[in-house]
């Protein structure tokens, strides 16, 4: 009985000391109450846009341009916009600014293109059509919406021009 | 060892032959000595009452076999009903098989002013009676009470009142068969209809209808339009050859919304219901001009031009060229 409380204190004492040892780190939290960790990554990886019957109004993936820091929607011909459902997906971490909080009025994002052969394929916009329309920035709608990403570690911010192109009627 | 395991045997043989199931048989409460009856509500408990359609009670009365029969019911409503409220002269019972079974007891129905009744035209001593109470025009928007009362042979009676049931403000009308160019002017402004529609020879033959139009609904073949409703402000690209009747002027509020199955407008097995209070809190400051690409299923919250109507419209059925809807409508 004597060899066991002798052993039995020596355990207990370097238990003791391994847990004061191994606390956890700081872990801080931002004005959003959420965690700033160390991703640098900065960028916009889906955006959907919703009607007022929750079903999207998207023909085919949004383009995301991360170079030129550009979202083009192509939308169905008949969509009115300015009522609708804005949802970015973001790189792990990330964070919008400003906050969506409700619906969003899309009209001055809407761009009204000269269209030309080989821009929509199959019903959906064309590489081609896309490139070209970032390649000429000064033909931007004045007012077009613009969201900021924020990354993870809260030290990389992209703003983002968010563009709505009406597909011509099928 | 033994002894104690040999204790402990006996021990438990004694503890079981102690232990025994009860097998006399108790009554539930009290034993029944007088005349009783109970009712229950047996048409959509969370839909809205609307004028025109029904309530449906279950009336059940009971009296001991050897105290005497049943010899008559009858039924108070608050407000009387209109006419086709009566009661069903057959009790049912529901058999093994689930299948309610209708037995005739008793004498056609009788009503006169509110109160509807009937008498036993065989020797029952239990039945239940269905109470059908047709929603008058003076009940909308009010509350109805019922009081259900039963007389026996020896003289006793039994009473037991029922609501008070809110009657909703709204008109509903199903089913409603619309053809693109033809039969495709709706209109909610009719007295007791929800929806009225008017054809172009309708419009034609008097042509101050246009006025009171406040949608147009057109089927255009491209997948981007299909079946589209426009108000008279609606932008032009997005309704092709569509034409509109000279003096439609409604530039009506439309707001699309999708699965909204209206358990009365739907007849589906959902239980979705618009009610009143749903139209008069709706919230039109974004609503559109027009509604393309309608698909069965799915539905649109109107405001009319002027405010003075709101109503949902539900999309029972797609085809080419026709779609049928049904709508409930809310006067403000």
């Amino acid at each position: 009985m004597n060899n066991m409380k002798k052993y039995s204190i020596k355990i207990v004492l370097m238990l003791i000391c391994f847990i004061s040892m191994g606390s956890c780190g700081d872990s801080p939290i931002d004005e959003d109450g959420l965690l700033i960790t160390v991703r640098n990554d900065c960028y916009v990886s889906n955006f959907e846009l919703l009607d007022t019957d929750l079903q999207t109004v998207r023909v085919g993936n949004s383009y995301i341009d991360t170079l030129q820091q550009v979202v083009i929607a192509y939308v169905r011909f008949g969509t009115p916009i300015n009522n609708l459902w804005p949802q970015f997906s973001l790189c792990t971490d990330g964070k919008l600014t400003p906050k969506i909080t409700g619906r969003v009025d899309f009209t001055p994002s809407k761009m009204d293109v000269a269209f030309t052969d080989g821009d929509w394929v199959a019903g959906y916009g064309s590489e081609q059509l896309s490139t070209r329309i970032i390649a000429d920035k000064s033909a931007f709608p004045k007012n077009a919406l613009k969201y900021t990403v924020i990354s993870g570690n809260r030290k990389v911010e992209k703003e983002y021009t968010v563009l709505v192109v009406e597909r011509p009627m099928q | 060892m033994n002894i104690k395991y040999k204790y402990l045997f006996s021990m438990l043989i004694c503890g079981l032959a102690l232990v025994s199931c009860n097998n006399d048989i108790t009554l539930i409460g009290d034993s029944v000595t007088a005349l009783s009856n109970e009712c229950i509500k047996r048409s959509l408990p969370v839909a809205p009452n609307i004028v025109g359609s029904n309530i449906e009670f279950a009336y059940a009365m009971a009296i001991p076999k050897e105290l005497g029969t049943l010899k008559s019911a009858q039924v108070t409503a608050s407000i009387a009903g209109a006419e086709g409220t009566y009661f069903n002269p057959n009790s049912y019972n529901t058999n093994n098989a689930g299948i309610d079974v209708p037995v005739l007891v008793a004498a056609e129905s009788t009503t006169s002013g509110a109160t509807t009744s009937t008498t036993f035209t065989v020797d029952t001593c239990a039945a239940t009676l269905r109470y059908y109470y047709i929603i008058p025009e003076e009940a909308r928007g009010k509350e109805v009470s019922f009081t259900f009362s039963v007389k026996a042979s020896n003289g006793q009676t039994a009473e037991y009142k029922m609501g008070p049931y809110k009657i909703s403000k709204m008109d509903m009308t199903l089913n409603q068969v619309l053809t693109s160019g033809n039969k495709c002017y709706i209109s909610f402004r009719t007295d007791n209809e929800a929806l009225h529609i008017y054809s172009a020879a309708d419009i034609q033959a008097n042509s101050s209808l246009a006025s009171q139009i406040d949608l147009v609904y057109s089927y255009n073949a491209s997948a981007d339009l299909t079946h589209g409703f426009f108000a008279a402000n609606s932008p032009e690209v997005y309704r092709p050859n569509v034409v509109f009747p000279n003096g439609f002027s409604n530039n009506t509020k439309i707001l699309k919304v999708y699965g909204l199955r209206d358990r009365q407008l739907a007849n589906l097995n959902y239980s979705q219901h618009v009610d009143d209070l749903d139209l008069e809190t709706m919230d039109y400051t974004n609503a559109e001009s027009f509604a393309v690409k309608m698909v069965a299923e799915a539905g649109l919250w109107i405001e009319t031009g002027d405010g003075k109507y709101r109503a949902y419209v539900f999309i029972n059925k797609i085809a080419a060229n026709t779609v049928t809807i049904s709508a409930k409508r809310y006067a403000l």
